[in-house]
């Protein structure tokens, strides 16, 4: 396959082997897992031949898509971009083995779940592999689609849908404004793809700061970036497998990627890119990691390290701008980055497989976990391990990464020896506080003396919920769910056992497998710790291992390791962190769990926004289609009137040629026609009957059918005819369903008299002066003789059949065809995507008329206990006015 | 309204209306005609034909729902669109050539947009049965 098409299908692989799973049947389990693996497995194999092929250097894959739009398939095959691909597919593979693991042999939740993973692995390797900025824009939408499809998979809890819907429009709206971002840059620079640009197009002038804060905003948004970072804790509703693929290693790390990708580019050039990216980065680094002291469930605690480390990585990159001695501040981002994914992933993985043993995530539940034996010894076993590397403790890569930051910082304040610096040295010695103290209390807890857990648990303030949890019943019964429910415990405010058991696609925790699978439970989680102190213990190894991603190794032989750390300010910094994080873990101070302040935001403006909505729907929908109307026509009256005067005059000169045209002149049957069309025209508003109207206006439309004929248009006649005859069915049907009395207020006769007389003769002569006056000049020339064409149907009627001036053609005598579906192919497929939407509308409408009474539609409400309260006497809101014989 | 007179014009009618789109469908790249008009003719024909003889009957004549028209139709436009890509030339390049008509000396000339109009034949016909059902069957 030539070039970018190899990479397009490692790109595409996972979503169509995920498809393909949809195909099977339902019981081939062992078929759905492996088809299900073989997507990311191609994807690896695809790329690990373009990089035998290409090297690391960047080789730019591309194929033109639509470049007029400037829009192409074009791949970049650089180490950031591959790095990430091989992440996303290599962790992918462990995740698609876990998460048969985890959900058990039960077809239903499988036959669901891997398609959404394949989605979402697809848009991933896209994103990072895309050079296009317009290519990377509908992978980084498609993350957000299909992360909200897995993250509220729960889809009958509506607390996950509504932390699925809140991830959604955080990361959406983030993508909107990085949609604007990278247009604005690439009509700036001219660019638009990420190879094309370079810093010496960038000039920091408003524009070019305006795209980089917008550009930044969207990455803050995916990369959960206070204050923008309460979706991702939300987002902890998901399955555990989901957690840990998109919350630790991929989805949250893609602005990350972006900033990474955009650091060689603009921020040197851009002064504002420290100034904006390193304060947001410390505020969430060091708020992430005390919010996550101050949880106690596995997921929640998490979740905030992933905030917090987030936070440093942007914090990393925003340093990078600060160049000191000619050297680059920034070398290594890469280990950085697969750094937390080696320790974060297992993490996560782990939290789930303890849920899965030990029926709680709740960490003071947990006591004693590791005196249990069996499996479970070997998950807190595992977990310990995990966590020192969460606590950058020496022996793992983890404490070389953070030495490298800390040292970044101290670097950044010798070069510009700016006092703020000592804020951020601070938050940085804050942030490994905390992340010591976590893993001290988790291993105090997990290591803790073994004890028999009591039939009420006793729960830390704040937590009155969990205790309506039922642990009769350890090994049996679908616990779970109520591990799931303990997502975001906080806010948990509803009881959800009755739920749990009531969905068909949960009958998998029934029964507790035996056998090879559950040992998946554990054993990607301890692969990946493995390579942490593989790393950290032998250099070389890491060296051998992931040296050639890195760019920057040039600078120093060898990633520093435990045994030469920088001496002085950065080790220091490591050895208080240290020491004050043991201290904080022991200390009996910030112990009780708090709740995210942030969390308020979202509700916030959710309920805002549907109030205001509904303020604008009364304002707006009166029920009166007169007023519609009149609202419409006075609007296109004031644009044309307003285009006519200040646009160019040349609109206007065309009356004269008007008069001058052939067609006034000459004598014929169509003065007959047009009579008959002016006469049912002005019938119109006379007739008062509904029926007779629609025949009236059936003339009409007959009668220009007949005029098109006359004008040598047979097409147009041809199609006029059929749409007269379609929507004089669809009129007649629609009628039978309008209520036959008026609503709203009258206008009164006078000023709709104005509106027609005047939305009527403008129309008419725009008609005419459009299709008569003189146009400009056409861009193209005619290939023979080198002259202009004179309007476009000259240019569409020769180049219809056989290309004559530089197109090709369209094979078509009918030019009228062959420009519905050739020439003007994008604008047919957009019309016709536009009309099975509508069709769709209409489908759904009539559904929901009909479902009316004996259905309410579910219905998304943030305030669980007042909708239970409300939910079977709120007053519907129609202003569509029902009839009482409807349906 | 299904009257003996409607259903036994129907017999004759709908035949040769669908008859008729398929030959504007065909000849449209070179005459007058085309996917648009084509799919209306259909549309007309399926619904003079649901007039007559009632839903079931409809349902017996095309066997599918009207949504699948439409999913079908657009997958067809936009496959004529996309599978240039893969040959390593624009997004909705087209090409034509010549098929003898065995027999005669006449040519068919093919081009890849006809794929292209078909979806549109379907989707318009899809979109208009489906509407004026679901409002019918709303009335009934």
């Amino acid at each position: 396959m030539p070039g970018p098409f190899s990479i397009l299908l490692a790109v595409l692989a996972p979503m169509l082997c995920g498809a393909g799973g949809l195909l099977l049947p339902r019981r081939l389990i062992g078929a759905r897992v492996g088809l299900a693996l073989l997507g990311p497995v191609v994807a690896l194999l695809l790329l690990g031949t373009a990089i035998a092929q290409h090297g690391l250097d960047g080789v730019i894959l591309s194929a033109p898509w639509m470049p007029e739009v400037n829009l192409n398939i074009a791949f970049h095959l650089d180490r950031l971009g591959l790095f990430f691909a091989l992440l996303v597919a290599g962790i992918g593979v462990l995740i698609v083995t876990y998460a048969r693991a985890y959900f058990g042999p039960n077809p239903d939740d499988l036959y669901r779940f891997y398609p959404s993973l394949g989605l979402f692995m697809t848009a991933m390797l896209g994103l990072v592999l895309s050079d296009n900025f317009i290519l990377l824009l509908l992978f980084w939408e498609m993350t957000s689609i299909s992360s909200f499809l897995l993250i509220g998979w729960e889809r009958d809890d509506p607390k996950a849908v509504k932390n699925a819907l809140q991830a959604f429009i955080v990361t959406g709206t983030g993508g909107l404004c990085l949609l604007a971002g990278l247009i604005l840059l690439g009509v700036i620079t001219g660019a638009w793809a990420f190879s094309e640009l370079s810093p010496q197009l960038i000039t920091p002038d408003g524009l070019t700061i305006a795209a980089f804060v917008l550009i930044f905003v969207g990455a803050a948004g995916k990369s959960a970036q206070w204050p923008l970072h309460f979706w991702l804790p939300g987002a902890m509703a998901a399955p555990t497998p989901v957690s840990a693929y998109l919350h630790s290693a991929t989805m949250v790390k893609a602005g990350v990627y972006l900033i990474g990708r955009l650091w060689p580019l603009l921020a040197v050039a851009i002064p504002l890119w420290p100034a904006l990216i390193v304060p947001f980065g410390t505020v969430t680094m060091v708020l992430g990691a005390y919010i996550a002291l101050r949880k106690s469930d596995l997921k929640q605690i998490f979740a905030y390290t992933t905030v917090s480390q987030l936070g440093l990585l942007m914090t990393m990159y925003g340093l990078s701008a600060l160049e000191f001695k000619n050297q680059p501040n920034l070398i290594w981002d890469i280990s950085q980055i697969l750094n937390h994914a080696l320790y974060k992933a297992p993490l996560f993985l782990l939290a789930g497989a303890i849920a899965h043993v030990a029926h709680t995530r709740e960490l003071p539940e947990l006591k004693g976990l590791y005196h249990q034996g069996g499996q479970a010894r070997i998950m807190a076993g595992l977990m310990i391990l995990a966590g020192y590397a969460l606590a950058a403790g020496p022996l793992t890569v983890s404490f070389s990464a953070k030495e490298f930051f800390f040292y970044q910082i101290w670097h950044g304040y010798e070069a510009t020896h700016h006092p703020g610096f000592f804020i951020l040295v601070a938050a940085g010695v804050a942030t490994g506080m905390f992340n010591v103290a976590i893993f001290v209390r988790l291993t105090r807890v997990l290591l803790g003396s073994s004890e028999v857990k009591p039939a009420q648990p006793p729960h830390p303030p704040g937590h009155d919920v969990h205790g309506q949890h039922d642990y009769r019943a350890p090994l049996t019964a679908g616990l779970l769910e109520q591990a799931h429910a303990q997502d975001d415990g906080q806010m948990d405010t509803h009881g959800h056992g009755g739920h749990a058991h009531g969905h068909g696609g949960h009958g998998h925790h029934d029964h507790h497998e035996a056998g090879f699978w559950p040992t998946m439970l554990w054993v990607p989680a301890a692969l990946v710790i493995a390579v942490q102190y593989i790393g950290g213990i032998i250099p070389g190894a890491w060296e051998a291992l992931f040296g050639r991603i890195e760019a920057g190794r040039f600078y120093f032989s060898h990633f520093p390791m435990t045994w030469d750390a920088h001496l002085g300010v950065p080790l220091g910094m490591s050895v208080a962190a240290m020491v004050l994080g043991l201290l904080l873990g022991f200390a009996p101070v910030f112990t009780r769990t708090i709740r995210d302040i942030h969390d308020g935001i979202f509700p916030a403006f959710y309920t805002a926004s549907t109030q205001g909505g509904g303020w604008a729907f009364r304002l707006v929908q009166t029920g009166n289609a007169r007023t519609y109307l009149a609202v419409i026509f006075v609007s296109m009256i004031v644009l044309i009137i307003y285009a006519l005067l200040a646009g160019p005059k040349a609109v206007i000169a065309g009356w004269h040629d008007i008069i001058e045209d052939d067609h006034f002149r000459r004598a014929a049957p169509e003065y007959f026609i047009g009579a008959v069309v002016c006469f049912a025209a002005i019938l119109l508003p006379i007739v008062k009957d509904r029926a007779s109207r629609i025949l009236v206006l059936g003339t009409v439309g007959f009668g220009v059918a007949g005029l098109f004929y006359l004008y040598q248009a047979p097409d147009l006649a041809l199609t006029q005819i059929s749409i007269e005859i379609v929507s004089l069915f669809l009129f007649l049907l629609v009628l039978g369903l309008l209520p036959q009395a008026t609503f709203g207020r009258a206008m009164r006769f006078g000023p709709r008299l104005v509106i027609s007389v005047l939305a009527g003769g403008l129309i008419g002569w725009l008609a005419l002066t459009s299709s008569s006056g003189p146009r400009p000049p056409m861009p193209y020339l005619k290939a023979d003789t080198q002259e202009p064409f004179a309007h476009l149907g000259e240019f569409f009627l020769r180049n219809s059949y056989e290309g004559r001036d530089g197109e090709r053609g369209g094979g078509g005598g009918n030019v009228v065809n062959v420009i519905l579906v050739d020439f003007r192919g994008y604008d047919t497929l957009g019309e016709i995507v536009v009309l099975g939407l509508a069709a769709l509308g209409v489908w759904t409408l009539l559904r929901r008329r009909t479902l009316h009474q004996s259905t309410r539609a579910l219905r998304l409400n943030l305030d669980e206990h007042h909708a239970r309260q409300h939910a079977h006497h709120r007053p519907a809101r129609s202003h569509v006015p029902e009839r009482s014989d409807g349906a | 309204m299904s009257t003996i007179i409607l259903r036994t014009a129907c017999r004759l009618l709908v035949p040769l209306s669908l008859l008729f789109a398929a030959f504007i469908y065909f000849k449209g790249h070179q005459t007058p005609g085309g996917g648009f008009v084509g799919g209306l003719v259909v549309a007309v024909a399926l619904i003079v034909h649901r007039m007559a003889f009632g839903r079931a009957s409809l349902r017996h004549l095309i066997h599918v729902r009207e949504r699948s028209l439409i999913a079908v139709g657009l997958l067809l436009a936009a496959g004529t669109a996309i599978v240039p890509l893969f040959l390593g030339i624009p997004f909705f390049t087209s090409t034509y050539g010549y098929l003898p008509l065995p027999g005669t000396d006449e040519k068919f000339e093919w081009a890849t947009v006809m794929v292209f109009d078909l979806g549109v034949v379907l989707v318009v016909a899809g979109v208009v049965v489906g509407m004026i059902n679901a409002l019918t069957e709303e009335l009934e």
